[in-house]
């Protein structure tokens, strides 16, 4: 299908006061096309001439189903037949360079429905009215007294219109403010808020769904690479001759490595650092040949000579001591309340303690690839890139072509995790089909590849200090984290919703270690709900008291300071993680007795990064069962609040998957490294559970309001956080450093 | 030298290396891309195909061993999708990025032609096939409603 594209001119409205809407106007489209051709009338939309209709879905699916859900907002508005429908992924040259009229595009921080739905939302109402605006002109009556359905619009007179009839009419008006079309009553929706089956599962079941590395053209070739096992290092000697009796026509070229760019879009003007972190390749030595395996199997029989003589000292073990040291000294204050030294040593209770997160490599499933071809003028590639936008820009600037006429075709991704924001991969393909033009190229990294030269979670070491008064309150409350190089994630320290009169947060992030950082699902949540919740456990055992009568009393706003800022905002909040962990209680039963050997863990959070950051609030339940040496999770219930749910299959999926990913966060993932190398290499030493060890999960979703919010990455760390307090309310032992060694899961 | 083979029942001939691993001879040379590479080594399932009937692991296996057998991936499973265990993997809605899940049909596929009735135990036994994204509590659901539907329609 062919979808003309015409010059987009920007404009932008204000909605509800907070949302910035940026819309395209669309140009004139001449009569012979509009015959044979789809007329598109914003970015989100075209109308084909068969009647049907194409959804432009502005994000890379990965799982999370924005092939579906997005789709599920525009059929609401335009009032579309979902038989109809045909979706297909937005074209990056649409963002550039007149501005962004899909608003987000990158797919990360779960924010897919909540970027993506007033946006959507707003464009299909705009053009379902400039659709009946077209028709009344045409039929001479008042819009109001028109209606649609079944793509098509229909007069009081019965007479009807198809769409596809309507658009090129309604392609050329202007485009109504979004302040003056009609949406559909919460009441009467059709497509948002139910159970819409996913329109990609029955192409997943029959093998059809087309994902990145089943990109094949004609005279495609196959690009194998090995980079620099040390971070850092460099490429020394390489001896070719092995490759002069191997089949399929092998060549080497060798890359140096660099700076890429970053991880997440950094809004102009904003420090990179507050928003990003840098991404860079390291020097590698690739293999091009006729097929995939015979470019493997020929970059896999080189001597390589890697000088990583600069790097060769750094050890996880090495930089768990020295992180450890750092979170004992002084760190810089990110948050500070009271006089939280003077009451630490008055305080007659005193705890202390420090936990461990290791490196972790989000490690999606589909190996990391991208197809490019690089012709005279102009280059097209083929990714699944979590970001799109910028991987466009990479091939644009390394080639020295003009943006528009590089075409990138999104593909569907075999699960990203945080991982494909780093572009790397993209980098490197462009920089192989550079040399070689006309002659399409795909590079697929192997797994061992993907697991030794991945984006890691952040390795962090956190201290905690605690005072307990003579009444078992907490008094004063100090953590210092020292972390790993990472893109900044105080918050996760002081985004923890409790308030202690004494407060202190340290925050630093070492440079030594060589291993770069990457998104991971939860991202700065991940690494510190678990522990900040391990601490406060810690205290409520110490002070004898039960952990969710602890919690719900620091939810009371009593706590929050009166010259608090945001105290409006921090009660506001307060309340609504005290709503959700009281359903989460009472779904459980809580309270109810417990056979010995077994303990239960409740914990409640949301994903506020900073006061007043829209997100959803969830609680995790956790049941436990201890043996010898051994620990089984026998059930996980969530509980969540994530305002309007657009799909609600879609949501338990994602809450489902959430759990199981922070089960394997809390039993299995970790990364190493000794000489400056990762010591993992394949799913035999990063080990990613199977079936066998799957507890019960329950999902509960309350009745929310209000744009949808994030639901694909917040059950993962308070599962993490829940299963480690039901250990120790088990008799078990205080988890500090993860994964779990003390106990074998079973 | 050309090793043959029958592919979805239909006769093949390919010619390459004989130690090519069967998975990348069914998707670079015979294009049908539904089996799909994770791991490499055998451990994630991704690449699972019936041999002879039976799940293999074709990221492992040389293309020379399959030489004279039946080779079946799941393009041809059912090309419609109607095999019972892709309509209840429709039915139950278990993928999420989906790239794991030709593999896990053709591993459940092949435990059901031999264990009509799989009991929890004996998928936690059988089943060693890897889901990033965690659909393994939906996989179970749906092996299940497959065996009963299978068990229906064999009785009919």
């Amino acid at each position: 299908m062919t979808v003309s594209r015409r010059n987009f001119l920007c404009g932008s409205a204000a909605i509800g006061g907070a949302i910035l809407f940026p819309i395209t106007r669309a140009g004139a489209v001449s009569s012979e096309a509009a015959a044979t051709q789809s007329t598109e009338i914003l970015s989100w939309i075209a109308i084909n001439a068969d009647g049907s209709i194409t959804f432009r879905v502005p994000q890379v699916e990965l799982g999370q189903a924005v092939t579906t859900t997005i789709p599920q907002i525009l059929a609401e508005e335009l009032d579309a037949d979902w038989e109809t429908i045909r979706v297909e992924f937005y074209d990056p040259r649409q963002n550039r360079p007149d501005g962004t009229p899909y608003s987000w595009t990158t797919t990360l921080g779960s924010s897919s429905a909540h970027y993506l739905f007033q946006p959507a939302h707003i464009a299909a109402a705009q053009v379902r009215d400039m659709l009946l605006s077209a028709a009344a002109t045409r039929l001479n009556v008042s819009k109001d007294q028109l209606s649609t359905d079944g793509n098509a619009v229909s007069a009081p007179s019965g007479e009807t219109i198809g769409y596809a009839e309507l658009a090129p009419e309604a392609a050329n008006l202007t485009h109504p403010a979004p302040e003056s079309v009609t949406f559909r009553a919460a009441a009467d929706r059709r497509f948002v808020g139910k159970p819409v089956p996913r329109l990609n599962v029955p192409a997943i079941t029959t093998g059809k769904l087309v994902y990145g590395i089943d990109v094949d053209l004609p005279g495609m070739r196959h690009a194998a690479i090995r980079q620099c096992p040390v971070f850092g290092g460099s490429l020394g000697q390489v001896d070719e001759t092995p490759l002069a009796g191997l089949s399929g026509n092998p060549i080497l070229l060798r890359l140096k490595g660099g700076f890429v760019g970053y991880n997440s879009p950094v809004p102009e003007g904003q420090d990179p650092d507050l928003w990003a972190a840098p991404v860079k390749t390291d020097d590698s030595v690739v293999v091009v040949a006729d097929s995939w395996w015979q470019a493997k199997s020929a970059v896999e029989s080189l001597e390589i000579d890697w000088d990583t003589t600069a790097h060769a000292d750094f050890s996880t073990e090495a930089l768990r001591a020295r992180l450890s040291k750092l979170a004992e000294g002084d760190l810089p204050v990110v948050l500070e309340r009271g006089d939280t030294a003077t009451a630490l040593s008055a305080a007659p209770q005193r705890l202390s303690a420090k936990y461990v997160f290791p490196y972790m490599d989000p490690a999606p499933l589909e190996p990391l690839n991208c197809t490019v071809l690089v012709e005279p003028g102009r280059v097209s590639l083929w990714t699944g890139s979590q970001y799109p936008d910028d991987a466009h820009r990479i091939a644009a600037e390394l080639t020295g072509t003009p943006p528009d006429q590089v075409t990138l075709h999104l593909m569907n991704c075999g699960g990203g995790f945080g991982r494909g924001l780093q572009n790397d991969f993209v980098h490197q393909a462009v920089q192989i089909a550079m040399t070689m033009p006309g002659v399409p190229v795909k590079l697929l990294w192997t797994r061992e590849e993907c697991i030794q030269h991945s984006s890691y979670a952040p390795f962090t070491v956190a201290r905690y200090e605690g005072g307990l008064d003579d009444r078992g309150q907490i008094e004063s409350w100090s953590l210092n984290i020292a972390s790993s190089r990472s893109a900044e994630q105080s918050y996760g320290g002081t985004s923890f919703p409790y308030f202690f009169p004494n407060m202190r947060i340290g925050y630093q992030r070492d440079e030594w270690a060589t291993l770069p950082f990457g998104w991971m699902r939860g991202v700065g949540m991940t690494q510190h709900v678990w522990m900040n919740y391990g601490f406060l456990g810690e205290l409520a055992a110490a002070s004898g008291r039960d952990q969710l009568d602890f919690y719900r009393d620091l939810l009371d706003p009593r706590h929050i300071p009166e010259v608090l800022e945001t105290r409006d905002i921090a009660v506001e909040r307060a309340a609504r993680l005290r709503a959700v962990l009281d359903r989460a209680a009472e779904a459980s039963g809580w309270g109810a007795p417990k056979p010995a050997g077994t303990g239960r863990g409740i914990v409640v959070a949301d994903s506020a990064y900073y006061p007043g950051y829209a997100s959803s609030t969830k609680a995790a339940v956790a049941d436990v069962t201890l043996g010898e040496g051994t620990v089984r999770v026998d059930k996980v219930a969530i509980t969540i609040n994530a305002g309007t749910i657009i799909n609600p299959d879609v949501v338990h999926q994602q809450l489902e998957g959430a759990v199981i990913f922070a089960l394997n966060n809390t039993f299995l993932s970790e990364i190493t490294v000794e000489g400056g190398q990762v010591q993992q290499s394949n799913f035999g030493d990063y080990p990613i559970l199977l079936i066998d060890r799957i507890p019960q999960i329950e999902i509960t979703i309350l009745q929310g309001e209000g744009d949808p919010l994030g639901v694909g990455e917040d059950a993962t760390p308070i599962t993490i956080a829940a299963v480690l307090n039901a250990i120790a309310d088990a008799g078990g032992p205080r988890i500090r450093s993860l994964p779990v060694k003390e106990l074998e899961l079973i | 030298m050309a090793i043959e083979f029958t592919l979805n029942g239909k006769a093949v001939s390919v010619d390459v290396d004989p130690d090519t691993p069967l998975l990348w001879v069914i998707r670079d040379h015979l294009k049908l891309k539904g089996t799909k590479f994770g791991c490499g080594v055998g451990m994630c399932g991704a690449c699972t195909v019936h041999v002879d009937g039976r799940a293999q692991r074709s990221c492992v296996l040389p293309v020379e061993m399959a030489a004279g057998m039946s080779v079946t991936s799941i393009e041809g499973l059912d090309p419609e999708g109607g095999h019972p265990v892709q309509r209840e993997w429709i039915e139950k809605a278990v993928p999420q990025c989906g790239y794991c899940q030709a593999g896990m049909i053709m591993a459940v596929s092949a435990l059901l032609a031999e264990n009509p009735q799989p009991t929890d135990e004996d998928i936690d036994m059988s089943l060693t096939n890897i889901c990033r994204c965690g659909t393994y509590p939906r996989i179970r659901a749906a092996i299940h409603a497959a065996a009963e539907a299978m068990t229906a329609e064999a009785g009919q």
